[in-house]
Formats: structure tokens, sequence, C-alpha cells
């Protein structure tokens, strides 16, 4: 049986992977959730059993009667409605963090 | 005087027939469910949102009307319980997430305007697993919800507060969403009925994603004539998605007969059978075939061993489009939020998402993340597509040859509320015989087919791309001959 | 140049300005100058439930920019995921497309030609993608560094936009312009994106030096900026390496006030995009029928049209090459030739005089065709091959109508630049005078000495130039007609 490699320091990978995900994991969530990552990614590459090198992927089953819409315009949301969920905002502008 | 009790007590199909011929009743029945849930859902707590008695009061005064006016909705007058994961309009939608803890949507999702269009009224949003994530309810951000079997044990997730809600005659019927079994496996532990629709056959415009390529709406009642009901009103095209199936306009009730529409052929997995399930749970299945054997269906045995490969693959699929659809939640244009000013987007997103998210959410986004990320996504991804690829061929091979699959729903009666959250491996196997219907596309429903020690137990039923009709003629026999069906949890029984 | 032995590559986004909606929602597609946030539906706002659907028409305009460009379409379209946390990105991934597996950018392998140093050169195409625009970020103070936050307009999300990405064949800045040109002159002649608008056009270059390091810049709004980017990059990676300074890989943007290129933010962790196939949007399958569809459609491309000027209007090929590489202005020099033929003369016009003009007066051609009509510079040849104007007149005319906007007939008798004896001129004049005099116009219907008045006016208004005879004659011939009409209508 041929399994692929983990990751070996499971902390560091986590502190990657926050990272692309934007996710910050406290300290005391940390332990709870690097106990049950190793086991999660054993589980995982339990499918490297099966020999799929000779196998297509299947991402979706393609429709047959594509889905397309006309170019014809349609009705759009008031700005009350954009921004009743919003909770800072500036002249119809949504506030957003800096980017520099 | 006609008893108060009975008219809750009636299906779906029953009452939308009584109303339009006396739309006065309907405030009676709408009175009697709301002083039930007074009684019973503060220990069950199957909802997080629940209309106010008078709004729903002012919907019944409209319909009442409407039905005096000659409108014949195929609905009307019937409360319905949404999973707090479609989109209402202008009813707070959370998802059970303190992310989306005061999300008023400005739109409704398609499957909601065809149920009101047909006169349904939404009750309420019921709990569920944050974000659609889990097989039990104890996830949801704002409580767990409690079988009312047997109020110590879990009534399944995702969907579990729809379905608590109809099990305990808290609403008539229900929508739930299922990704990995999220409708079916709750309809087992709370003996109900629930059915994950071939993909692309209902709207998931308004369903807020989860797993994308797998999950549907699922109707959810407690029989199956009334699941059929609503089948027919969700179901069909919708030019809003684009993974919707160009079909229509098809009454499923009118496979509600009571003799079969032709000799079924019924194929039993071995590897669904062999190893890891409760001798309850085997015990209630071998009856409900030796049920379907006295039909004249010929029941066989056979092997798909590529099947115990279906729950990784479909776990590293649904983590890895859980991480994209979750990527969207980051405060600013809706949800949970964080200050900005003076501070830099990635500072802000980290803060929203670490706050706004739970533990498994997190967990799930974070491997996710993992499997699509550069070095990985070959051996995860790909890798799990392909078993995809594997499962959806072997199983065209064995629907042309057999006419229906039959599985248990769940290895185990219900589990005890903290048994399986505290180690997500056994929490996953929960979904051991659910999540091969998501990764096909294939159609499948959960029927009770026992209730053992006072615990419901529940058989599924996998058919072929839209063989919907067929598998809602087989649950319907089945129904007939156990006379499981419309029945009252320990919990409620003293009030209905 | 060749010493240093640079390679260009460019990125070229354009908006598909030709489609009345979005990408993947049906709200409008013009969304310049309209309030903040009032152009957004649940999609392209990312709204939790929203879903994407295709507009058909962007297909059509994918595959016909791919014909165009020769390159290798294929037989199924399939979108991405491309993964990255922005505000101007609303679902935190932009759904576009990528060449790996199971995902496949619409088109590949394709080339345009341009012309170096008076010979041709083949530029190849690397792949074509159809993806999304998205939104707009605004600081507060103006500025990116001062401002305390961001303000977020979501009205340009999802705008269908057409990715083109070049190989790295472009060896100058100037090539590099003249393929930005020559690739917007063929979106324009296909009619799919209207360059005027603003934002409609942007381009990323990358460039090496002496097989360096490869650098991005971003953020280059219009081909001449792009010349002078990439000048600019040229001269400080040069100065660096001729300090012995190693020239680091990095992205850069390109400020267009202060004509320089700026490091961008450096990032702490590798862009991942974690591209996948979009599951909200299946697989779409391109038969060969609609390609056949979309091929008959294709209308003439410039160097078809080149070809044609050459052998219709006998041009030489420089003309011929600067006329058809902005479409408007090619448009509007076959105009002026159907008028009044000279196709010579006409195109030296156009090109020396109005071409110029509108440059240097930063006017758009559409403008500049308002104020100075097809019959308009056909009139002002006219006069030239009547001696009745000179070409230094002429040349002074023009850039006098584009200015000021008023008709060339009323500079020429305001400038006093000839006695008006021309019948179609004299024309113009009383009609004005008409116009502007209703109750004398009603007086000299009644009265036929009141007619003197409105010779009068005329005079006036041509400062004395006007031809007295013909004047009183035409007068007297619009006034009958005008009596005329009255009656019929009484």
């Amino acid at each position: 049986m041929w399994y692929l490699s983990m990751p070996d320091d499971l902390e560091v990978w986590l502190e990657r992977v926050s990272r692309l995900a934007l996710i910050k994991i406290r300290e005391d969530e940390k332990e709870l959730i690097l106990r049950d990552m190793r086991k999660i990614i054993e589980f995982f590459n339990s499918i490297n059993a099966l020999d799929l090198s000779d196998v297509e992927p299947l991402f979706m089953v393609l429709n047959e009667r594509p889905v397309l819409r006309d170019d014809v315009v349609g009705s759009c949301l008031s700005v009350d409605e954009v921004l009743t969920n919003v909770k800072e905002s500036e002249n119809y502008y949504i506030k957003g963090p800096r980017t520099a | 005087m006609v008893s108060l009790k009975k008219l809750l007590r009636k299906s779906a199909l029953e009452l939308v027939k009584l109303f339009h011929s006396d739309p006065n009743l309907i405030d009676e029945y709408v009175i009697e469910t709301y002083e039930l849930i007074d009684k019973v859902e503060d220990l069950i707590k199957s909802y997080i949102t629940l209309r106010p008695l008078d709004d729903v009061v002012a919907d019944c005064k409209r319909i009442r009307e409407k039905i005096k006016n000659g409108f014949k909705g195929r609905l009307a007058g019937l409360l319905i319980a949404v999973k707090d994961v479609i989109i209402t309009k202008n009813l707070r939608t959370t998802c059970a997430s303190k992310m989306l803890i005061d999300f008023i949507p400005p739109y409704n999702a398609t499957v909601i305007e065809r149920v009101v269009r047909e006169g349904g009224i939404i009750i309420g949003k019921t709990n569920m697993d944050e974000f659609a994530m889990g097989s039990t309810t104890e996830n949801s951000y704002f409580f767990p919800t409690r079988n009312p079997w047997d109020l110590s044990r879990v009534p399944g997730g995702s969907s579990g507060g729809s379905a608590t809600a109809i099990s305990a005659y808290e609403a008539s019927i229900a929508l739930g969403s299922d990704t990995g079994g999220s409708v079916r496996l709750p309809a087992a532990y709370t003996g109900t009925v629930g059915l994950k629709p071939t993909y692309g056959l209902v709207s998931r415009y308004g369903l807020i994603s989860y797993g994308t390529s797998l999950e549907q709406i699922g109707p959810m009642a407690r029989n199956v004539g009334d699941l059929a009901l609503l089948l027919s009103v969700i179901s069909g095209y919708d030019p809003r998605d684009s993974t919707s199936l160009y079909v229509s306009g098809v009454d499923y009730t009118e496979f509600l007969k009571p003799t079969p529409i032709k000799k079924y052929k019924i194929a039993i997995i071995r590897e669904c059978v062999d190893e890891g399930v409760d001798k309850a749970v085997l015990t209630s299945l071998n009856r409900s075939i030796y049920r379907l054997e006295s039909e004249g269906f010929e029941v066989s045995e056979i092997s798909v061993p590529v099947i115990r490969y279906a729950l990784p693959a479909y776990y590293i699929i649904a983590m890895a489009e859980a991480s994209s659809n979750l990527a969207r939640y980051d405060g600013v244009r809706y949800g949970y939020h964080v200050e900005v000013e003076n501070k830099l987007w990635d500072e802000v997103y980290s803060e929203v998402r670490s706050s706004g998210f739970g533990i498994e959410v997190k967990r799930r986004i974070l491997l996710g993340t993992f499997v699509l990320s550069a070095g990985y996504y070959d051996q995860y991804y790909l890798k799990a597509s392909k078993v995809r690829k594997l499962l959806h061929d072997e199983f065209l091979k064995i629907f042309s040859n057999y006419d229906v699959v039959l599985t248990p729903t769940a290895p185990t009666l219900p589990p005890k509320i903290g048994e399986v959250i505290t180690d997500p491996i056994k929490l996953y196997l929960s979904d051991t015989y659910t999540t091969t219907a998501n990764l096909t596309g294939l159609p499948a429903i959960s029927i009770p087919a026992d209730v053992v020690d006072g615990l419901p137990v529940g058989i599924q039923l996998i058919g072929p791309k839209l063989g919907e009709g067929e598998l809602i003629n087989i649950a319907y026999l089945h129904e007939l001959k156990t006379g499981l069906k419309d029945l009252v949890p320990t919990v409620v029984r003293p009030y209905v | 140049m060749s010493e240093l032995n640079v390679k260009i590559g460019l990125e070229v986004h354009v908006q598909i300005t030709s489609l009345k909606t979005k990408l993947f929602c049906s709200c409008p597609s013009d969304y310049r100058g309209k309030p903040p946030n009032t152009n957004v539906c649940p999609t392209c706002l990312g709204l939790p439930g929203s879903l994407p659907v295709l507009n058909v028409e962007a297909v059509k305009a994918g595959l016909m920019v791919a014909l165009a460009l020769k390159c290798t379409i294929s037989d199924v379209l399939v979108f991405s995921r491309k993964h990255y946390f922005y505000p101007d990105l609303p679902k935190n991934y932009q759904i576009s497309q990528y060449d790996g597996v199971g995902s496949v950018a619409i088109a590949r392998n394709g080339f345009l030609t341009i012309n170096s140093d008076g010979r041709v050169k083949v530029v190849r195409i690397r792949r074509i993608n159809i993806e999304e625009d998205p939104g707009k970020l605004i600081y507060p103070t103006g500025s990116l560094l001062t401002s305390k936050y961001t303000l977020i307009d979501y009205n340009r999300s999802g705008i269908a936009l057409l990715e083109i990405v070049s190989e790295p064949d472009l060896t100058s800045p100037k090539e590099a312009r003249q393929f930005v040109d020559k690739l917007r002159s063929i979106l324009e002649h296909m009619g799919l994106v209207n360059p005027d608008l603003e934002g409609s056009l942007r381009v990323d270059a990358n460039i090496s030096l002496a097989g360096g390091s490869r650098v991005e810049v971003k953020n280059i709004s219009s081909s001449k900026d792009v010349e002078r980017a990439l000048t600019y990059e040229i001269i400080r990676q040069s100065k660096a390496l001729e300090h012995g300074e190693r020239v680091k890989r990095e992205t850069r943007h390109w400020d267009d006030v202060k004509k320089v290129t700026v490091p961008a933010r450096v990032k702490e962790v590798e862009e991942d995009y974690r591209y996948f196939p979009d599951p909200d949007l299946p697989p779409i399958k391109l038969p060969a029928n609609l390609i056949d569809e979309v091929r008959s459609k294709i209308p003439e491309l410039p160097d078809q049209r080149v070809e044609r000027f050459l052998k219709m209007y006998g041009l030489s090929e420089y003309l011929a090459n600067v006329l058809v590489a902005e479409k408007a202005l090619a448009d509007y020099y076959e105009e002026c030739v159907k008028v009044c033929g000279e196709p010579e003369t006409i195109g030296n016009i156009v090109i020396n005089d109005f071409k110029r003009w509108v440059e240097e007066l930063d006017l758009s051609i559409h403008d500049a065709v308002m104020r100075l009509p097809p019959s308009d510079l056909c009139q002002l040849v006219q006069l030239l091959n009547k001696n009745v104007i000179n070409i230094k007149i002429l040349k002074e005319v023009i850039p006098k109508v584009l200015k000021s906007g008023k008709a060339a007939a009323t500079i020429i008798y305001e400038e006093g630049y000839a006695d008006i004896s021309d019948e179609n001129l004299l024309m113009r004049i009383i009609d004005e005078v008409i116009r502007e005099n209703p109750k004398a116009v009603k007086d000299a219907l009644t009265n036929p000495k009141a007619i003197n008045y409105l010779v009068g006016q005329v005079m006036r208004k041509s400062r004395g130039r006007a031809n007295p005879d013909l004047t009183n004659r035409l007068l007297a011939k619009k006034l009958s007609e005008i009596a005329k009409a009255q009656d019929s209508v009484a």
C-alpha cells in the first residue's frame, strides 16, 4: 500500500493553510483542531488504495441542454436593499478595509 | 364540535383538500400548531426563527380570500418549515451561524417562490448544523435540536430542525438540504420521510452553498404522499440555476398507487451490510426486504467494492467546495462585521472569519483549502473526482440490471447527544450510506422501516437518474405494508 | 535594444462593451456614471445563495475574437474559480478560466500581425479567457496610501471581460504599443469593444531584460502608456544592471500621473489561486455549427480593410494603415469618399488635418465627426476645387471648426474667408436667418418689400460677403416654398 506523505509538521501546515483561507485559529482551539487533523488526512489518504491511473475525473455531469441566458436586461436590487445588511457605508459606497 | 386536535394530525394532502372547500379551517389549524409549539418547542428547539402568530394569521387571511375567489393552490394553507440554509426574503436567514446572525436577504429562493405561489405559508426557519456541516444538528451556533423520540438523543443532521418540526407536528411539511445525507439521515432518526432529488431536479437558486456539486434541496414529510406533493411543487427547470435540468410539470402524486407500476428488481449492496452496522438496523433492513419480496419484487445481493471509498471522496470534494463557497464571508457586504478603519483587508477578514465561524466549519474550510492547494490538488481533489467517476459508472451499470438499490439509511440508531460530535471521523461515518447518492447525483429516499426500543430506524432507496417516480411508488407500497406513516414521537404524544 | 534581449508579453483585459448585460447576471452593462451600488443584483454582489448564468452573447463574442485571432477553439467551455481575497471581489473568487486539468481557455495558439519597422511581424497569442470584472475601489482621500479605508462600488462587478494573453514575442515598447493598437482595432471592427469607454481596456505587461527576472507591470490603460511604462522599465532595469544589481522578480504598478512604475505590496505567502472547475457552471459544448454561425457573422477586419483600401482607393500602405488603425476614423474616411469621391485628397486631409487636430485637441473621433460631418468636409473640398478657398485656408478652417464646434460654413463666412456665392453655403445662412426671424418672415410673406429686412440680416451675418443678387433670388424662392407649404396645410 502506498500512502502519500502527510505534511510533516502540522503546526507549520496549519499556519500556511490559515493564511491562505484567512482564518485565524485561536490558541485554545489549536489543540483541538490539530489533534483530529492527522486522523482526517489519513482518512482522506485511504482513497490511494485505488488504482486511478486510467480514470478520467468527473467534476460534473454534462447537462445535455446547457442553461444559457439571453442578453436581455433584468432588474437590479435597489440601493436600500443592497445596504440593508451593510454595517459600514458612506454615500452609498460600501466601506471596506485598506488595501495598502 | 370537531376535536381541535384532529386538524394538525391530518396529512398535507388531506388538509389542502379540506382547505379548498372550507378555507376557514386554516386559522384553526394554524392556532392548533402554535399551541403545540408552545408546549414542545422548548424541549425540542426545532426553530431558529419562528414567525409571530399575527404575521402568519395575516397570511392565512390572504389565502382564505384567494381560495374564496377560486384559488386552488396545491399547498394552500399548509404550514411549511424551512431549513435556515434556504434564502427567504425579508426573513432572517442565518445558516445557524454567528456569521449570518442578522442577515436579512433581499430576495427569495426559487423553491420559496414556488411554495408561496401555491399557497404555502412559511412558519419559520429551522435549526441545522452550521452551514450544513454536520450530521447531528449539534453544530448550530444557537443550540442543539433534540430528537422528539428521545430528548437525550440527536435528531440527525444537518436538516435536524426541519425533521423535528414535522416529526413533532410543528409544521406539516418541510424543506431541508442534502449534501451528504442531510435530509435522509434526520428523516431516518425521526421516523419521517426525506428525499434527496436527482441533482438538478430542484433549483439551487437561493440555497446557501456548501457542497455545490453534491447538494439538493429536499422535501421532508411525515408520509410519502405529502412528500410527493411537495416535490411536485418545488421541482422543475429554473433558468436562474445553470445546473438545473430541463424537466418540468411532473406530478409525483400520480405514483401513489396501491399497486406497483412494475415488478421491481431490488439490489442490496453487500458492502453496506457486512460490517459497521448495528444489529437493530440490520434486523429492520431484513424485515423490509421481506416486505418487499412479499410484494413480488426480486431482491438480490450485489458487490460494489468501490463504495468503500465514497465517504472519503465525498468529504474531500465537499470540503474543497465548502472552502470556496465560504470564502465570500468577510463581513463587508453582510454578516458578522469588524470595523474596517485603519486595518488591512487580510487582517479584517481573518478576524471576521475567525470569530464568525464555529470550529467544525473552520476545520472543513482549512481542510478544503488544503486539498485544493498547489501540490495537493492532484493527490486529493483530482483523485476524489476520479473515485466519483468510478462510482458514477458503477451505478450506471447497476441500474441497467436493477431498478432500485436498498441500503440502511444510517449505520446506527440515533446517537446520544455529545456521543459523536467529539470525534470527527465518527461523525463522518454517519454518512456512510448516504454520500454515494450525492456523489453520483442520483435520487435517494429514506423511509421509516421500524421503531426499535422507541427509536425510529430508516431504510434508503436509491434510484436511477430522474427515477423519483419509481422511488415514490415503492416507498408508498412499503408504507402501506408497514403502516409507518404520520408517526407520533414520545414527547409529542400527550399534546396531539 | 537587441543587446538588451528585451522580452515582452502582454495580458490585455477588454470589456465586451457590446453586451447589454453582465457576464453571469442580467444587470445592465452600462454602469458608468451610475450612483454607487445601484447596478447590482444578488449574483454580482455575491450574496449567499446566488448563482451565475452565462450570457450567450458573451460566448459568441469570445468565439468571434478567437476566430479573428486564428486560435484553436476548445471543444468545451469550462469556467474555473480563481481564489484570492480582496475587497473588490464579492465572492473572494473570480469566475475565470484556467489552463489545467478539467479546465481550459476558450481558445489557444493564435496570432496577430503588426508592422514592425516596415516588416510584418507575427505575435503569437497564447490564450483567450472569458472572465468577470471585479468592482471598483475608491480612496476617500484620493490616494491609496493616505486613505484609512476604501469605498467600494460593485456596479462594475460581473462585467464580461476577455483576457487575451500574448507570448513574449514582443521585443520593444513600440511593438507592445502596436500590438495593443492592432488588437484594439480588431475588436473595434468586430463591434465588440468601444475603447472610448473609460476602463474598457487594461493591460498588464511582463518584461525581462537579458534573460533576467520577469517584472510584471499592472494597471496600464492605454497603448501609449504601455509604451511609456515599458520604456521606463527598460531604463530602470538597465540602470540596475549597470550597477551590478540583480533585477528581482516582482509586480509593479504603473502610476499614470507620475509616469513611473512603483513596486506593489510584497506578499508574504506566494499567491495560490487554488483553481478548480466552477461547479455552478456545467461545461458547455462548443459545437461546430455554433462556431460556423459566428464565423459567418465576422465583419471586415482591419487587415482585410487595409487591403480593400489599397485596391479601392489607391491609397499608400502607410495611409491605409493609419486610417484603419482606428475604426471610427476609417469609417469617417469612407463616408467622406462616398459623398464626394476624391479618395486620395480626402485621405490626406483626414490624416494630416482631421486626425492631427483631433489628437491635439484631445477630442473623441465621435465628437469631431459631429462637428465636421462628411458633408461639411466635402463642402470644403469642393470649395477648394472651385478655388473659392485655398489649401492654406482649409488647413485653418478645420481646427477652428473642431475647436469651436461651429459649422464649417459659419467659420468661413464669419472669418471672412470667401465671398459667399456658393449656393449651398448661402442657403445655410438664409435658413438660419429665417429661423431666427419668424416675425419678419411672416411680414415678408404678405408684404414683398419686407424681404429687404431679411436680406439685410443675411448681409449682416455674412459680414457683407454674401452675393446680393443671389441672396435675393434664394430668399424669394425660399419664401415662396414656405407660402406653398402653409397653403397646403391650411
